[in-house]
């Protein structure tokens, strides 16, 4: 009796220290593993990072920094701002600038509104040749832009666009994608809200702006951002589109460096930083509409 | 004229009139906007209109003008004679434009796989299932360079790589290994472009796969730590069947980026050295705007139509397989 009450706890007690063992280890292996995700997330993070933070620290840094050895990491004096000062004085770096806002600014009102009364339509109204059109713009998504390009060109040197905003905008006026986002976005509108306006006495015009508009304001910052990316990153239609100097946008600007003073690395850095620069300050304050514009360009298949 | 129409062709010649006149009478009701239907079509077509312009202006015509244009001659005065698949023959027999679709597909065969690992790699750690601190920072970290243009991100690489004194062989000199010519190099040249195009675009896979796995529900992972699934089996049996459409999703629009890449080898190699970073959008930019050869131009242009359609095609089909998840 005694032996038994005595031999009892034991065998308890050592199922329960085994249990607990067993979850500290449990826990400790998971405590591990994720210290080990986090070091090998922080390495790519650099690795992410650093071409980035090199392009700055190298357009910082005075001509003959560059070519010591063994390398020197930071530079000599953070605040050199030598090389933007001669890249703005040699190359018209502002009339780049300039260009680019018109062009992004352009293309981003336009095709929002474009988008916005299209994909009203094809959401909410019925008409005939409905699925037809909707069908075609799908159609539309599947193509590469590369399949028109020399056509539009011929069409656009014909018509003496070359070397002109209209021209440069080319065929960014519209955006297919933000005909397909804004429908998708117009769809979550209640059809009651729309029947309610009707019967109200509100006529289409009134419907569109007072009730579908201010009920699809994410689709449109959505849009918006989107399309700031795409037309500021625009290259190959710029290129074919704008030959003289004062009517480039920024991206094919700096391109210019890569064949004409390839060797002046501080100078190419300072161009490519202030190319990116606006794209990376917009991200940094509006992070989640970046990662969901970017997102629905690969849902849109 | 009337007698030469058989009489089989009664029924369609008044099934045409028929659609032709209702045609024409929703057209008139539209037009006057006298029921509620017909004033929400006028205003549905009003609305639609830039879309339709768009479409058949910017898109169909010129698609058409390109087909066109592939099976006949050009000169500055514009369209010469048909010259059939002329075009296309030039083509095949030039080395230069099967070099740089062998090149294309080379680039592409070594930078989506990487690319697709990198961001489901990323995906796994930075999905909210994981609780990683500062996952947030981590996430927007490795998305930034997604952002960049890739002419910017030609020159920060191309100076990365410069093979005196860029960054990578100063670090290859100090742990004393061999120094690498990458750009300059003809064989490194397609890694080296790949490695850019991989650091630019992992970000976009990893948003997608995240999408992914966050749709993913928790009571199937548990149900298998249950059976006494180990992490790798979870991953093999649950994870990736389920994350099987985003994978798909991302691999085939890849793809197609990849077999389009014109600006990174432009900027960073203009195509060099000796045509071994030339891609086909690269040979048809040449080939139309330096050349002024637009026949041959355009005819690379539907080669490369066709590629990026049957990658879309393929993509549809596996999608309509994939709905029974």
């Amino acid at each position: 009796m005694e032996h038994q009450r005595l031999h009892t706890p034991t065998s308890i007690k050592l199922l329960l220290a085994l249990r607990i063992h067993l979850q500290t280890r449990g826990k400790l292996s998971a405590y591990l593993g994720k210290l080990f995700i986090f070091l090998a997330a922080s390495v790519g993070l650099v690795v992410m990072l650093w071409p980035l933070a090199w392009t700055v620290m190298t357009s910082l840094k005075q001509p003959q920094e560059v070519h010591r050895f063994p390398i020197t990491w930071f530079p000599d004096n953070w605040l050199y701002f030598q090389n933007y000062i001669e890249l703005f004085t040699r190359y018209p770096l502002p009339r780049w600038l300039f260009n680019s806002t018109i062009l992004t600014a352009t293309s981003v009102i336009s095709s929002l509104f474009f988008s916005a009364i299209s994909g009203y339509a094809f959401a909410k109204l019925r008409f005939r040749g409905k699925e037809f059109l909707f069908i075609s713009v799908i159609a539309l998504l599947m193509m590469p832009p590369e399949i028109t390009l020399i056509p539009l060109y011929l069409m656009f040197n014909w018509a003496g666009l070359v070397n002109t905003y209209p021209g440069i905008i080319g065929s960014n006026w519209m955006s297919v994608v933000g005909v397909f986002i804004m429908r998708q976005f117009m769809e979550t509108i209640p059809s009651d809200y729309i029947d309610a306006a009707r019967i109200d006495g509100a006529n289409e015009f009134q419907i569109f702006a007072q009730v579908a508009l201010p009920l699809t304001v994410p689709g449109f910052v959505t849009l918006a951002v989107l399309k700031t990316i795409l037309s500021w990153n625009d290259f190959l239609w710029p290129l074919v589109m704008a030959t003289r100097t004062e009517m480039m946008p920024i991206t094919v600007g700096i391109q210019i460096f890569s064949t004409a003073f390839y060797v002046e690395y501080t100078l190419v850095t300072a161009g490519a930083v202030i190319s990116m620069l606006p794209l990376i300050i917009m991200f940094l304050f509006l992070q989640r509409w970046v990662m969901q514009s970017m997102m629905l360009v690969g849902i849109k298949g | 004229m009337p007698t030469g129409i058989s009489p089989a062709s009664h029924p369609k010649r008044n099934s045409m009139t028929l659609a032709i006149r209702r045609i024409a009478n929703y057209s008139t009701s539209v037009i006057a906007g006298r029921t509620l239907a017909s004033r929400e079509a006028r205003i549905a077509y009003l609305f639609t209109f830039p879309t339709f312009i768009y479409i058949v202006i910017i898109f169909f015509l010129p698609a058409g003008y390109t087909l066109l244009l592939s099976t006949h001659t050009w000169s500055i005065a514009g369209l010469g004679r048909f010259v059939g698949l002329e075009n296309f023959l030039e083509l095949a027999r030039d080395s230069l434009f099967i070099k740089s679709l062998r090149n294309s597909l080379v680039f592409t065969l070594l930078s989506v796989p990487f690319t697709l690992l990198c961001g489901l790699l990323a995906a796994m750690a930075f999905q909210s299932r994981v609780k990683l601190p500062l996952r947030n920072v981590f996430k927007a970290g490795y998305f930034m360079p997604l952002i960049v243009s890739l002419v910017a991100v030609a020159f920060v690489w191309k100076w990365m790589f410069n093979p005196s004194i860029g960054l990578i062989n100063n670090i290859l000199r100090s742990l004393s290994l061999p120094e690498q010519g990458f750009l300059d190099d003809t064989r490194q040249v397609l890694p080296s472009l790949a490695i850019m195009y991989i650091w630019a675009r992992l970000g976009f896979a990893m948003v997608i796969f995240i999408a992914g796995l966050e749709g993913i529900s928790q009571d199937y992972y548990d149900a298998a730590a249950i059976d006494g699934a180990s992490r790798w089996q979870q991953f093999i049996t649950i994870t990736f069947p389920l994350l099987n459409p985003q994978i798909i999703l991302v691999l085939i629009l890849e793809m197609i980026t990849s077999l389009r890449t014109f600006d990174l080898p432009y900027i960073a190699a203009q195509g060099g050295p000796a045509h071994s970073s030339r891609t086909v959008v690269l040979h048809i930019y040449d080939s139309a705007f330096q050349y002024f050869r637009m026949g041959t131009a355009a005819a690379g242009a539907i080669i490369l139509f066709c590629l990026i359609l049957a990658l879309t095609l393929l993509q549809r089909r596996l999608f309509s397989r994939q709905i029974e998840y």
